[in-house]
């Protein structure tokens, strides 16, 4: 695109290859540093500056400082970030723009949610009414456990986002996520997408994401799309924005949020319409319209994606840290790899996703099958990861005949182990010996990918 | 001696014997070539049917990958000491340079001390003697390209 990029690392990170990524590398105490983020954007000549898909890129608070500096931000607007950011605000917005919502209703108290609860029927799910991620929410199966449960839900609210008011909700038995990737500029236009299902989640978030959707028909992609629309016009929306649904087993589909920045699974969407998300970002934060091939989107073909955590699936998916020892990414047609894991240490300090690693391929079973491959073949040794679980996902008959629900994991991974190793195995383990312990790494850190960071770029000339 | 994973005994050992690799698993044995292909790779041939592994030694055992999945296999020894085989054959970890040797043929050396310095994959990996003992061989000069899995220094124990 001829921009030049300014990337930024913090202390702790600055054995991170992510750093040779740019065109300047400056250091800033900490990645959620606001001010230092802004003021090494200035010092350096930056006309604008991207949030990434981490923390601050759905603060408000931070796209108001970084546009009140002077600077470009590579996002929506302040506005349409607080209207979304809070969930009983958005559920509002959407309810007057002819969106459809899950039943339900906010309470200042626990108690006070006795009598809608019973008017929506059982089971119902509480949650914080700020907040995301699932935190704190609780499915209720009668009404003698609604009042612990929601009281539960208020304390975590308070002491994580402040805000003890809670919220109930009528709960949509085995739905499937299904989400709606939207684009708008500020010449009026507001694309759809297309449609990402990202029903494979552990502790509610995503490992395994999908385009199409094996559960979404032409006729209600239309209807989906025409409600996601209907969602960025309702906040006067401008960048790229994902309008998530609960898509419930009788086709009917409820609103659930809006993210607004771009998302983590964006690749499948590229896969399939042939679009870089990140360069529509930076074209539309410079003022420009969406270009042609992005207001008459043409998709074909099918991807999927899979999250490489370093995280122990045989003990709770708990996050794992340690020493890349050794790494070898797959490669191939139709297999894009989004990490940077050169010599990398996996530090507790940040997310432990490795990489992402995405599919494409004519069908589904296509796509399926060289991410299953792709898998297979990705080396990282030293650390352990959920590579493995993420094969038997994909392997699984359910997955393979395209049966989701969010609760796909619960139902059939609940108690997944890793089988003993086989003899190859045993006999790898003893072509090696010496038992090294390794000492620095000359490149190091792993990197899920460059916008997990913060990175201020830097737009042309003629931006 | 049996090797271990997730700390549970998997009722099998394995051995290199020249250029074979051999696994032992109750009276049964299954023997592969092995082939190194540099930066921790190996193909393992067995009546004519191939397959590629990885592998690379850590303080916890030997990270292996094999049949598309990871494995940390661990023995006994590594439970013990924290430190290496404890056959006193110093194998490389990885196909790699050496960028230093700290220990010389005859010295008395301690388990847990570093004798050679490699430099592979952009790293620096220090190889530990494994076991206390004398100092008997010394296959390494500065400068020099070892393959992964080749015998680095032989320490003898003492009896």
């Amino acid at each position: 695109m001829g921009v030049g990029v300014v990337v930024v690392h913090a202390p702790d990170d600055a054995a991170s290859s992510h750093r040779l990524a740019g065109d300047r590398d400056i250091e800033v105490p900490r990645y959620l540093d606001g001010a230092a983020l802004i003021q090494a954007a200035r010092s350096s000549g930056c006309d604008a500056l991207h949030p990434g898909y981490g923390f601050l890129s759905e603060n408000a608070a931070f796209a108001k400082e970084v546009a009140g500096s002077g600077l470009t931000w590579i996002g929506p607007p302040a506005a349409a970030i607080e209207s979304m950011g809070s969930k009983t605000g958005a559920r509002a917005a959407m309810e007057a723009a002819g969106v459809p919502v899950v039943p339900g209703t906010k309470a200042e108290s626990p108690e006070r949610l006795v009598g809608p609860a019973a008017g929506l029927g059982y089971p119902v799910l509480v949650k914080p009414s700020a907040g995301g991620g699932g935190k704190g929410m609780a499915r209720v199966e009668r009404p003698g456990d609604l009042v612990r449960l929601a009281r539960l839900a208020s304390d975590q609210a308070k002491q994580s986002f402040g805000d003890g008011s809670v919220y109930v909700e009528k709960l949509i038995e085995r739905p499937r996520h299904v989400e709606i990737q939207v684009f708008a500029d500020d010449h009026g236009n507001v694309v759809a997408l297309g449609e990402r299902e990202c029903s494979i989640q552990r502790r509610h978030q995503k490992i395994v994401e999908e385009t199409p959707s094996p559960a979404v028909s032409d006729e209600l992609r239309k209807r989906m799309e025409a409600a996601a629309v209907a969602a960025a016009r309702a906040v006067s929306y401008r960048s790229a924005g994902t309008v998530e649904f609960l898509l419930a087993p009788d086709g009917s589909f409820y609103f659930l949020e809006m993210n607004t920045r771009l998302q983590v699974e964006h690749p499948v969407t590229e896969w399939v319409t042939g679009l870089d998300l990140v360069a529509l970002q930076l074209e539309v934060a410079g003022g420009r319209a969406l270009p042609p091939q992005a207001l008459e989107v043409r998709r074909s073909g099918h991807a999927i994606e899979a999250r490489v955590y370093a995280e122990d699936p045989a003990t709770g998916h708990l996050p794992q840290a340690g020493r890349l020892l050794l790494v070898r990414e797959p490669q191939g047609p139709g297999i894009r790899v989004d990490a940077a894991l050169e010599g990398g240490e996996v530090s507790v300090h940040y997310d432990p996703l490795l990489a992402k690693l995405s599919a494409f391929g004519r069908d589904r079973e296509e796509a399926r099958r060289r991410l299953v491959e792709a898998l297979s073949r990705f080396v990282v040794l030293g650390v352990r990861t959920n590579i493995a679980f993420l094969i038997d996902v994909l392997e699984h008959e359910r997955f393979v005949a395209g049966d989701l629900s969010t609760a796909f994991l619960d139902d059939h991974f609940a108690s997944w182990s890793e089988p003993p190793p086989g003899d190859a195995a045993l006999a790898a383990s003893a072509l090696v010996g010496g038992a090294p312990s390794v000492g620095r790494a000359a490149v190091a850190g792993p990197l899920p990918d460059p916008w997990t960071r913060l990175g201020a770029l830097r737009l042309g000339a003629e931006a | 001696m049996s090797l271990r994973s997730r700390g549970r005994d998997v009722g099998a050992d394995a051995r290199r014997d020249g250029d074979d690799v051999v696994v032992q698993r109750d009276a049964r044995s299954t023997r592969w070539r092995a082939r190194p292909c540099g930066d921790g790779a190996w193909i393992l041939e067995r009546d004519g049917a191939q397959q590629v592994v990885h592998a690379i030694g850590s303080r916890e055992g030997t990270w292996v990958q094999a049949d598309g999945r990871a494995y940390l296999v661990e023995r006994a020894a590594h439970a013990r000491t924290g430190a290496a085989v404890g056959s006193g054959h110093v194998m490389a970890p990885m196909t790699g340079t050496v960028l230093g040797v700290r220990a010389r043929e005859g010295e008395r050396v301690e388990a847990d001390q570093v004798l050679l310095v490699l430099s592979a994959m952009k790293m620096q990996v220090e190889i530990t003697a494994g076991v206390a003992g004398i100092l008997k061989e010394l296959r390494a000069v500065e400068g020099q390209q070892v393959e992964g899995g080749s015998l680095l220094v032989v320490v003898e124990p003492p009896r």
